[in-house]
């Protein structure tokens, strides 16, 4: 039971930064990206590649400024090519172009890499490492993961109600034509909102990493957790992101443990279900907004 | 009798030429391409009711169209070769069934979050069907046992030409249905729907009530091209046809051809799927053969991006060119007069 729910929190925290991600995008862009389950795919396959670059055996936690940067650019690509051209032009325009971005993004990956798993050759201290605690063992590459993302989800709050940058994503999420009317670009806080939400998520794939073994269509799971985390969290709300990713790890860890394995996707898309049904404004979010 | 001929020339060209086209060509290959052209075109209409004409961009058709295609293998090798006409029935209660069960929740919800939901629903559908193993054969599906000689009771045929007529006709069906749909009252409370759904609320449309009417129309095609499609290919598996691809598969179909129009999907399968036959077939070395899929992506964001309203949105601009041209033809002498 304990270790039910230290996995859960563990994995819980990595979601949450996925969620932060997607939240982040649809905070300031009113859209929700379909492809950021493939973002973090495509931020493993960075790691991959990258990492052969690394002497052998070491953390592949050195790679989180490189992978930051080369996310942070294919974010600013995708948006400037495409999605600058679908925001404010309702709800099906940018809903089939990420779906078509996210199938895009998954058979470029396979194209390069290959359709098998690959596997990060970590060294197995680090993906076998665990410290014991009584019956509980907490598994250290999940721990990393836990903490890195925490630190992100702090950052991110810090940037958002403390930076002018952070300050003009906000006024811009909640109006865009005085946003601009007080002087805030709102085309360039776009591109940097996207581009952190890409960032993020392929972050969150650099922390995985060691965890999971990356393949072409891993990005389909990710994508429904995600927005299962946002949509439980109250959409634009950042640290409803992070109680619904803690929350969407939970059930993640019960449900494979008490069902089957094969069954976890299923059971967090049941409670997706449920959440839409039962509070379509999320579990902390306002009754005003009409979903 | 001439007068609808020449109105609608194109379609009675497009028509007969799919009539006769398995006696002048003797290429087995492209006859089955087509065939899978009609299969296609025929879920498109589906998810042209719903997404096209009601813009609820709907990503569980797969759910239906693997209800249909389960239902009736099933039914066949398990329960006494029961015939396919028989058991699609069945299948299409199920998807009636189903449609309600997810419709209800669904349409309750708005845009994107209808979305969202609908991918979650196929997902849970999906992951049922693997973890039944015992009743679905889980990830491996069911196949057909060796079946032999010709009955279309059985819907077993050592030609593929019957069975090409037989998808030729359900897709003109469809296209029938949807033609219907477009000209009676349920097409126009979508459209109005679609275009505010608070006003069309304000005018006393139950919106979620059209939808789901919509939905399980839908719905009902998707099964039974479901049934058909099984019994042309011979097995079912979770991961083909319950997948997020097969619902894109479908989707794509509709948008590339243009949403909304009674046509568009049936041009985007003669488009969508040689497309993908093509690339299989020239780019198979090439990265494992998933050119033709990354294809499909990359023609769904440009035709998001530049014509958003489909190929056949081209067909009307030259269309509207060559009247304006007449028009101003006409005006012309007249102009030259004064």
């Amino acid at each position: 039971m304990v270790q039910i729910i230290i996995n859960g929190l563990l994995i819980g925290g990595v979601y949450a930064l996925i969620a932060v991600g997607i939240t982040m995008i649809h905070g300031v862009m009113k859209i929700v990206n379909f492809a950021q389950g493939d973002f973090l795919a495509a931020g493993m396959y960075f790691t991959y590649a990258m990492y052969k670059l690394l002497p052998e055996g070491s953390m592949p936690y050195w790679l989180l400024i490189p992978v930051g940067a080369a996310m942070y650019l294919l974010g600013c690509i995708i948006y400037t090519t495409t999605i600058r051209k679908v925001i404010g032009k309702g709800d099906s325009n940018y809903i089939l172009l990420t779906i078509g971005l996210s199938y895009l993004l998954q058979n470029v990956i396979q194209l390069i890499f290959g359709p098998d798993f690959k596997s990060v050759p970590v060294s197995d201290g680090l993906r076998y490492g665990a410290i014991i605690i009584g019956e509980a063992s907490i598994s250290i590459p999940r721990l990393i993961a836990f903490i890195s993302a925490a630190i992100f989800v702090v950052f991110v709050n810090w940037f958002l109600s403390q930076t002018d940058l952070g300050r003009a994503m906000r006024a811009t999420s909640e109006n865009k034509v005085v946003a601009e009317s007080l002087g805030i670009r709102t085309q360039q806080v776009y591109v940097t909102a996207f581009a952190l939400g890409t960032v993020f998520a392929g972050i969150a794939g650099l922390l995985l990493t060691p965890m999971f073994l990356p393949f072409p269509k891993i990005g389909a799971q990710f994508s429904t957790i995600a927005m299962s985390a946002m949509v439980l969290g109250g959409l634009g709300n950042i640290k409803g992101a992070l109680v619904g990713g803690l929350i969407i790890g939970l059930v993640e860890s019960a449900s494979s443990t008490y069902l089957s394995v094969n069954l976890s996707q299923a059971a967090i898309n049941v409670v997706l279900m449920l959440v839409l049904a039962l509070r379509p404004y999320g579990l902390f979010g306002m009754k005003g907004r009409v979903a | 009798m001439i007068k609808v001929l020449k109105k609608n020339l194109i379609t009675f060209i497009f028509i007969t030429i799919c009539l006769i086209f398995p006696f002048i060509s003797a290429n087995q290959y492209l006859v089955r391409v087509l065939m899978e052209v009609f299969f296609f075109a025929a879920m498109g209409n589906a998810w042209n009711i719903i997404g096209g004409y009601g813009k609820q961009t709907s990503w569980a058709s797969s759910i239906f169209f693997a209800v249909g295609a389960y239902t009736s293998i099933i039914l066949y090798t398990r329960h006494g070769e029961i015939s396919p006409w028989i058991s699609s029935l069945l299948g299409i209660a199920f998807a009636i069934v189903l449609a309600i069960f997810i419709g209800w929740p669904c349409f309750r919800l708005r845009g994107v979050f209808f979305s969202i939901a609908t991918i979650a629903c196929t997902t849970i559908f999906r992951q049922l069907l693997i973890y039944f193993e015992d009743f679905t054969g889980g990830s491996l599906g069911i196949a057909f046992k060796i079946r032999k000689g010709n009955s279309l009771w059985k819907l077993h045929f050592t030609s593929e030409i019957p069975f090409y007529y037989i998808a030729l006709i359900w897709m003109l069906i469809t296209v029938v249905i949807v033609m219907y749909i477009e000209r009676n009252r349920l097409g126009y409370y979508l459209r109005a729907i679609c275009e505010d759904q608070d006003a069309a609320e304000s005018l006393g449309i139950e919106s979620s009530k059209v939808k789901l009417k919509a939905f399980i129309i839908s719905s009902i095609i998707l099964s039974f091209t479901g049934t058909l499609y099984v019994f042309k290919t011979g097995f079912a598996d979770p991961n083909t046809l319950a997948s997020h691809d097969m619902a894109i598969r479908i989707g794509i179909v509709a948008i590339l051809g243009g949403m909304g129009y009674v046509w568009g999907p049936v041009v985007g399968a003669l488009i969508s799927v040689p497309l993908l036959e093509l690339s299989n077939a020239y780019l198979q070395d090439f990265g494992g053969g998933v050119a033709g899929w990354a294809l499909y992506g990359l023609l769904i964001v440009l035709m998001v991006l530049f014509r958003p309203n489909g190929i056949i949105s081209i067909w009307n601009d030259i269309k509207e060119i060559i009247w304006k041209r007449k028009a101003r033809r006409k005006e012309k002498p007249h102009g030259a007069k004064a």
